[in-house]
């Protein structure tokens, strides 16, 4: 069986998590109280981090789809992997649309978005069927040179910033606060949720919670820096207005005019995000169906399922306005069962089956000592 | 769009089906090649511009259904 060490998960989950939002401005919709959004959000997930963690803890098949079938019977548990498999895989082209749509607004206005999506997709089929261990070295090496470039951008963007654009604080009063809120719970730290089949591999399993923690927290700073100073560099109305706001805040940058036009450094980081949160998506659904199918091999449906995930991709929506639409109005709705409903149903399955087995040991230990 | 990604589709199964895939048990050969021909169809009725309807779209009618009430004014 494939092992990944705490550093990889961290790095994944962190890469994961910054992937498309420190793009494409979750929360953006509370203006300038967009960090407030951005750190209620992260706190509202904390508590399901835990859950999550719990449920791999207290995995001793080191198999999620095997405690799934333990805890649920065959016929339940294939269910719920068969709403996994639908999560991760639309997961997947939403994220393909994401990157699609954002080289075709920045660079290539005049390229279709299906030359765009193909090679990515080609690299993606070759990462799973690579193995998640390599995926997690991939990460393990990428994420702290994204931290980073992430970081030098806003240290960068330092002469450009106007810290009263985030002012006057909470002048709508807390509800766009509170939505947008539930928006970044939704996207990107609760849709850690697909962790659940990759974490079990951790070489130490209860140090899952410590990379949760570690992994979301690290995506969380970044997160709220960047979206502060989107806020602070091109004010709230034209954060409102456009549609990739980190792209035009770096493209602002000028250090003596030795160093500007750096906005690709804001592309490079997507596409690294992008790629890992495709891999992961691509990686869970073959996991999923093999798991459907009672199959031990998962990398052979790799291409298929890509091919039709990018596919998925382009039937998704008509244009880029309904594609903010979606993700702002929609989604959290859609994501709520998969990254709530679900996992606590199978915590509360955890706990009674920990009770049960612990009531068992102690009554044969009792009838031992009779 | 048509011939890039069926050029892209044959390479994928065809390198799919001269590796691992010839090792495999019948039952994994069949569900490759049912999802590799649901794969290469998709694909190419998206390519002749016949769209199904978008999932989005249907998830949208849904979850105002079940909230009740219309998310985006038109």
């Amino acid at each position: 069986m494939e092992k990944i060490n705490i550093k990889q998960a961290v790095s994944m989950i962190t890469l994961y998590a910054i992937g498309s939002a420190i793009v494409l401005a979750s929360g953006a919709g509370a203006k300038q109280d967009m960090w407030i959004a951005i750190s209620l959000g992260f706190l509202l997930c904390i508590p399901f981090l835990f859950c999550y963690s719990y449920i791999i803890f207290q995995n001793q098949e080191k198999d999620f789809i095997k405690q799934l079938e333990k805890l649920f019977g065959k016929i339940l548990s294939k269910i719920i992997l068969a709403m996994f498999l639908w999560y991760a895989f639309e997961l997947g082209a939403l994220v393909f649309r994401n990157f699609s749509e954002f080289i075709q607004v920045v660079s290539f206005p005049e390229t279709p978005q299906y030359y765009i999506v193909l090679p990515m997709g080609f690299i993606c089929i070759w990462a799973v069927r690579s193995g998640i261990s390599t995926i997690a070295r991939w990460s393990a090496f990428t994420a702290p040179l994204l931290v980073f470039l992430i970081l030098f951008m806003i240290v960068l963007s330092i002469p450009s910033m106007q810290p009263d654009n985030l002012l006057p604080m909470l002048y709508e009063g807390w509800k766009p606060v509170i939505d947008n809120g539930l928006n970044v719970f939704a996207f990107p730290f609760a849709e850690t949720v697909l962790f659940l089949f990759i974490l079990p591999s951790l070489d130490k399993q209860n140090k899952s919670a410590a990379a949760y923690i570690a992994g979301s927290s690290i995506a969380f700073i970044l997160i709220a820096l960047a979206s502060a100073r989107n806020i602070m560099v091109i004010g709230r109305q034209t954060v409102q207005m456009i549609y990739f706001p980190s792209y035009a805040a770096v493209g602002i940058i000028d250090v003596a005019n030795v160093i500007q036009r750096i906005e690709v450094l804001v592309s490079t980081s997507f596409m690294f995000g992008g790629f890992l949160k495709i891999s992961l998506c691509l990686y869970v659904s073959c996991k999923c169906l093999a798991g459907l199918f009672n199959e031990t091999d998962y990398k052979i449906f790799a291409s298929p399922l890509c091919i039709l995930m990018m596919g998925l991709s382009m039937i998704l929506y008509d244009n880029v306005m309904e594609m903010f639409s979606w993700a702002e109005e929609i989604y959290k709705y859609y994501a709520f069962p998969f990254q709530v409903i679900i996992p606590v149903i199978i915590l509360t399955a955890c706990i009674i089956d920990k009770r049960k087995s612990s009531t068992a040991t102690q009554k044969t230990a009792n009838e031992n000592k009779t | 769009m048509f011939l890039y990604y069926s050029a892209f589709c044959i390479a994928a199964y065809l390198y799919d089906a001269s590796g691992k895939l010839k090792t495999s048990s019948a039952k994994t050969k069949l569900i490759y090649w049912f999802l590799a021909a649901c794969a290469y169809i998709f694909i190419s009725l998206i390519s002749f511009e016949v769209k199904p309807p978008s999932p989005s779209n249907v998830i949208r009618f849904l979850t105002e259904a079940i909230i009740g009430k219309q998310i985006i004014k038109n």
